[in-house]
């Protein structure tokens, strides 16, 4: 993908940003570019052992925030015993900018709140992507 | 059948709600899904903890006599007792979360939660001081057979535990339409209770109650209630002399 390209798409979104003049660049411009106008503020809250993490701090950070359709699944999510009792709930994915914050590490089990959505509901990271070059991500649940 | 069948959920279901864990929140065969709220407070009671009580599947193998219908046979009675961290209770400044005060979200509080309450489960139906309890001693013959299951699983958007307790039960026989029922039945004290203590908390409870009792009412003579008990046909009726020559039951 050239700098040329992702400079047309990011304009055509209505975001003016540099053409880039390597790729590092040009992703880091993108990435800052999405975060603009789709991050949302959420608080993040490490947790260690059921407890508040002593060693790694609550923050609020900006970041962009998916969730999917809430669907009814049975409870018996690996199959083969049958419960009759159902649950609706959906996966959710936080996306976070690496360039815009280093420091953050998360872990399972963490907690955090969407605090500009109604009734400020809250998520539990049940896994976490930190591979991905672009964004550290993280998968969620309901909780 | 069937009458038995909606005694002993009910039964079960009342003599449950609230000895457990769970409080009141015991769900009569619950078919939609439970909701999970946005907030991590509890919005409605359904919101919590759960048990769910199921009839299931039942089955009367041999034994039937003629025609008849009226065995029970062996029932299977499901109770369902679930975790999932939308029911926690979260802390809204350091979101820690408990599944009751003094008990931390830990995956092993979970299953902890849910052996305990189904030992409640096991315990309330044996209290002797539970009248709802008694009655539902009374429609069972004797347990056949009791399964435990448990799944636990955090790829649907929830991380949550559930248990499953299924006791197979030999039920009482159905009461028969057309004959009276005995004052000292288990059927008629059931319908007793359901009147002094659920009626006015339940108010569709006293249709229901009606509809049963409508289902066995009338006075039949007691061969032609043999017919019926038996579902015999007049040919058969007629040549075992239970009928008169006019065509009806002495």
């Amino acid at each position: 993908m050239s700098g040329r390209q992702l400079g047309g798409r990011a304009r055509s979104m209505g975001i003016v940003m540099p053409i880039a003049s390597s790729f590092r660049a040009a992703r880091d411009a993108v990435v800052s570019g999405v975060d603009q106008r789709f991050a949302e503020r959420i608080r993040l809250s490490p947790m260690k052992n059921e407890k508040a993490d002593p060693d790694r701090p609550q923050v609020v950070i900006m970041a962009v925030l998916r969730t999917g359709d809430e669907t009814a699944g049975p409870l018996d999510v690996s199959g083969g015993r049958s419960l009759h009792s159902r649950i609706a709930a959906g996966k959710a994915a936080l996306y976070i900018d690496r360039t815009e914050y280093p420091d953050i590490v998360l872990r399972k089990k963490d907690k955090l709140r969407a605090l500009e959505r109604p009734g400020e509901p809250v998520f539990e990271v049940s896994t976490v992507d930190d591979r991905n070059h672009t964004r550290l991500i993280a998968g969620l649940n309901q909780a | 059948m069937s009458l038995v069948r909606i005694a002993l959920r009910i039964c079960a279901v009342q003599a449950v709600k609230g000895r457990t864990l769970v409080g009141d929140n015991v769900l009569d065969s619950e078919i939609g899904a439970l909701e999970t709220s946005s907030a991590g407070e509890l919005k409605t009671p359904k919101e919590k903890q759960f048990v769910s009580v199921y009839t299931d599947d039942g089955k009367q193998l041999s034994g039937l006599e003629l025609r008849s219908l009226t065995a029970s046979g062996e029932i299977d009675l499901v109770f369902e007792a679930g975790v999932a961290s939308p029911h926690l209770i979260t802390d809204p400044e350091t979101e820690e979360q408990v599944i009751m005060a003094g008990l931390p979200a830990a995956d092993a509080n979970f299953e902890f939660y849910l052996d305990l309450t189904l030992r409640q489960v096991a315990d309330a139906l044996a209290d002797p001081d539970n009248e709802w309890a008694a009655i539902f001693g009374r429609l069972v013959l004797g347990f056949d057979k009791c399964q435990r299951a448990r799944i636990s699983g955090d790829t649907n958007g929830v991380r949550l535990a559930a248990h499953q307790m299924k006791i197979t039960v030999t039920a009482i026989a159905e009461p028969v339409a057309g004959q009276p029922l005995k004052p000292e039945s288990p059927m008629a004290a059931f319908f007793a209770k359901c009147e002094s203590d659920l009626v006015h908390l339940e108010p569709d409870m006293a249709k229901k109650i009606a509809l049963m009792k409508a289902q066995i009412a009338g006075e039949d003579e007691e061969l032609a209630a043999a017919m019926r008990r038996y579902g015999m046909t007049h040919s058969e009726a007629d040549a075992m002399l239970l009928t008169l020559p006019d065509g009806g039951a002495p």
